[in-house]
């Protein structure tokens, strides 16, 4: 594909375009070419670690903490070194600037102390995210206005970004807060610290951590768990099916048309927005889990992302179930700040539209990207408004209570969720043409595949959120014999394996 | 039980699994299901066998070669097999083969006791010299090759621990490595078009011949036919043939003859426009390789008709059904019957 055409924008690329000069770090490129957990050498990576990890005598915990700073450290710079060295860096600065808040009473200094941990975290992010974006707008704006600009416009195509620069600046921005209102101590460990940060699980494209969860389990002594790695086994499963069944699967629907929509006909346009809703789902809720099972694998627990978000019954709904690590930070550090719901409901409305708009731009340095942040923003707003006036209506408000209410709230929210997802990429222009397609029938291709397996996975995927949403999974699983359950994993992966396309594509959220 | 104990049993009982489905897989393809794991090769022996038990007395001539092989030699159109006093024809052919895959493939068989009577094999100009080095040809498609395989391949590359470590590597991941053909099998309308190989077996005949789907050549001939060239043209102007490929066809020829097997060397069929693209020079060392396996190996070559047109190709140098039938047909009075008269 086609993923580099349909998010061309802010391309953070698995194979850096340099070679590193050292060849310890090209050896290690070999080994671990790409940070994706679905494949052989991250496994092999991962069982190395835990092998050593678990080997360490339980006392010597900060030994322990070292091999996965060091584990970490790799992760990244097999990738690129520089950028690891850069992470590391950042890494520690923020944690010297949180010292420095703890040295120190006087609110003045604190301040300066935490604008600037805010100031370098969010320039780094600014020089590789969105310089691009707003030299080029400005560029643009310029040349429109009659001048000539002494700057030449950047490709974006050349602009490397870290990967997971968005997640892990997020959570040094969190920290510094947290210090700065007191919220938590300031952390005295360095490589608590680097952990917190670098802590491999999580680097790439989160959850989000907030430090006071994490740090304070930095400190618990880590004892081999089983009923801990049973969870950390099940949701790197499920996590791995869901990226290489039905993520990589539903690309081969989406992608074709998506890259290029003005070719495909209508009803294709639609089966395209189906499977990129289940795709963009599939794949990063996928990623989380198994970035959660394979902390858990490690003794640490990171933050829930999903929760079965397509059965969200409105739009704030969906945002308490979707990126539940994104949505809960810009909660707290972005919308409470700004007033939150406190006030007239204007101001309400108002804070909601600029966070959201500010997720959107978290996404992507593109118009596309904060268009959808602006769009999740207006129904956020227009469902507030809708509650206002289903407040003196009793009998609405009943109806939409009922099984039959329930499943239209279900499906309105889906639709329209999935209709933001067209929004969803760096080119506006593909959008438009994307909605043209769907909303004025047209001729063009169809699609190249027969839809069976398109169909077959929703269903499947109906099926599974409806036995886990009804209770009816855990009462399954629980009575379940140990080999019936062991057999089930072996299914479970070699499904996955066997479904998987053979061109894997990468994960979308590695490119924020 | 406590909670522990039978979470320990379900991660144990869970890897023994994982380890026991990867296990199993691989001794299948390995053994009894040969299709899993090379399908144009595994599909083509159980037809074979089939042909065997069904006309256990009768001899049979192996035509070994390429996808032009698979594409060129109709068996039922030379009208052997209806003949019980005459020998029946089977075409085992599979893509991309060389000098080296004939003579792997002869090994094969051989080592299953399956011993034909005669053998023709393609030679086909190009791989004699594109096969100056097989090492990157086969660990391209590694998983096709079973141990045994890897072994018989040793003296043919130049680094068979590359070769012997690749292929353990995808046998520990067979799952993965067998993907393609897995769900070809399983559920071939949920694969991509590019990546389906179930026409591999659906297409294929009781005696092994695969004829080119007709109704995808008419339409982007002149396509097809550019591809050819960027991947033949350069070869067929300055054409040097390879010591590797004379070698693998010199130790072919002498394990049939001491099995006492005769072997005879074809070559398809090929367009105007692709005989066009043979530089005068090419076509001198040809025919001088062509002599010296007439004379020094004694073994015919049977040289192909030129009055085929290009609408008889699909891009130039695969034939379609009905010229297929044709070729055959000239073939087996032309020369395959007084071949086998000769050897009787």
């Amino acid at each position: 594909m086609s993923f580099a055409l349909w998010a061309h924008t802010t391309v953070a690329s698995a194979a850096p375009s340099y070679e590193s000069e050292f060849a310890y770090f090209r050896w290690l490129h070999e080994l671990l070419p790409a940070p994706f957990f679905h494949t052989q050498p991250f496994l092999v990576f991962l069982a190395g670690v835990l092998v050593a990890y678990w080997m360490i005598p339980r006392r010597w915990m900060m030994a322990r903490i070292w091999l996965l700073v060091v584990a970490s450290f790799h992760f990244y710079a097999a990738w690129s070194y520089e950028l690891a060295f850069l992470v590391t860096g950042t890494t520690i600065a923020d944690y010297l600037f949180g010292r420095c808040m703890g040295l120190t009473n006087r609110p003045r200094l604190r301040r300066a102390i935490l604008l600037s941990s805010i100031g370098m975290n969010l320039g780094i992010l600014c020089y590789f995210k969105y310089r691009g974006f707003f030299l080029n707008e400005l560029y643009e704006a310029l040349v429109t206005l009659g001048y000539s600009p002494s700057f030449a416009p950047l490709d974006p195509l050349t602009i490397i970004i870290p990967f997971g620069i968005s997640f892990y600046t997020f959570e040094a921005i969190s920290y510094a807060v947290d210090v700065y209102t007191r919220k938590i101590e300031p952390e005295k460990s360095l490589p608590r610290f680097l952990l917190f940060i670098l802590f491999f699980p999580h680097l790439v494209a989160g959850p989000i951590v907030r430090a006071g969860d994490f740090l304070r389990q930095t400190r618990r002594p880590k004892r081999w768990n089983w009923l801990r790695v049973q969870v950390g086994v099940q949701l790197f499963l499920i996590g791995a099916f869901k990226k290489m069944a039905i993520a990589d699967r539903m690309a081969l629907f989406c992608d074709p048309v998506l890259s290029h929509p003005e070719a495909y006909n209508s009803v294709a346009m639609w089966f395209a927005v189906l499977a990129y809703s289940v795709r963009i789902y599939c794949d990063f809720s996928g990623y989380s889990d198994m970035a959660i099972g394979a902390a858990h694998l490690l003794g640490y627990k990171l933050t829930m992302n999903f929760n079965m978000p397509y059965l969200a019954v409105n739009v704030s709904d969906f945002w308490r179930r979707w990126h539940i690590s994104l949505s809960t930070w810009l909660r707290d550090y972005v919308f409470i700040p700004l007033g939150g719901s406190r006030g007239s409901r204007w101001l309400n409305y108002r804070n909601l539209m600029i966070t959201m708009t500010l997720g959107g731009l978290w996404h992507g340095a593109a118009w596309g990207y904060i268009v959808w942040g602006v769009a999740h923003g207006a129904l956020l707003v227009i469902h507030k408004q809708f509650q206002f006036f289903c407040h003196d209506k009793p009998r609405l408000t009943a109806f939409l209570e009922t099984a039959l209410g329930t499943g239209l709230r279900i499906f309105v929210t889906f639709f329209c969720v999935s209709m933001c997802w067209v929004l969803f990429q760096p080119q506006l222009s593909q959008a438009l043409v994307v909605f043209s397609k769907l909303f004025y029938i047209q001729p063009g291709l169809r699609l190249e595949m027969s839809n069976q397996s398109l169909w077959a996975t929703v269903i499947f995927l109906l099926v599974c959120q409806w036995l886990v949403r009804s209770g009816l999974w855990a009462k399954i699983s629980a009575r379940m014999p140990a080999p019936v359950l062991g057999a089930g994993y072996a299914v479970c992966l070699c499904t996955a394996l066997v479904l998987a396309p053979a061109n894997s594509s990468t994960f979308i959220y590695f490119q924020f | 039980m406590p909670r522990w104990r039978s979470a320990r049993q379900a991660v144990l009982w869970g890897l023994a699994a994982i380890l026991l489905a990867n296990v199993a897989l691989a001794v299948a393809v390995e053994t009894v299901w040969p299709q899993l794991r090379d399908p144009e090769y595994g599909y083509r022996i159980m037809r074979l066998r089939q042909l065997q038990q069904q006309w256990p007395q009768r001899p049979w001539i192996l035509v070994i070669g390429s996808s032009r092989t698979q594409n060129a030699i109709d068996p039922q159109a030379m009208g052997l097999a209806e003949q019980p006093d005459r020998p029946w024809v089977f075409n085992f052919g599979i893509a991309g083969a060389g000098p080296v895959h004939q003579r792997l493939l002869l090994q094969k068989l051989l080592a299953q006791n399956i011993r034909p009577t005669a053998v023709l094999a393609e030679l086909l100009p190009v791989t004699l010299a594109t096969h100056h080095n097989v090492d990157p040809i086969f660990t391209l498609q590694v998983s096709r090759l079973s141990y045994d395989d890897v072994q018989r391949l040793e003296p043919y590359l130049a680094h068979p621990r590359e070769l012997r470590r690749r292929w353990l590597k995808e046998r520990l991941d067979t799952w993965s490595s067998q993907q393609p053909v897995l769900l070809s099998h399983i559920a071939p309308s949920w694969q991509a078009w590019a990546q389906r190989i179930d026409h591999q077996w659906e297409m294929l005949d009781d005696f092994g011949y695969t004829p080119y789907p007709e109704h995808h050549a008419a339409h982007k001939r002149a396509q097809r036919q550019e591809v050819a060239r960027s991947e033949y043209a350069d070869y067929l102007r300055d054409l040097h043939i390879s010591e590797l490929a004379t070698r693998a066809i010199r130790d072919l020829v002498s394990e049939a003859r001491a099995a006492g097997i005769p072997v005879a060397f074809f070559i398809t069929p090929e367009s105007p426009l692709f005989r066009s693209w043979y530089s005068p020079l090419t076509q001198e060392r040809l025919h001088a390789y062509i002599d010296q396996l007439t004379h020094q190996l004694a073994c015919p070559v049977f040289l192909p008709p030129t009055d085929f047109t290009e609408d008889d190709f699909a891009d130039g140098h695969h034939i379609l059904p009905a010229a297929a039938a044709r070729y055959s047909r000239w073939l087996a009075q032309t020369h395959l019957q007084s071949w086998l008269q000769h050897h009787r």
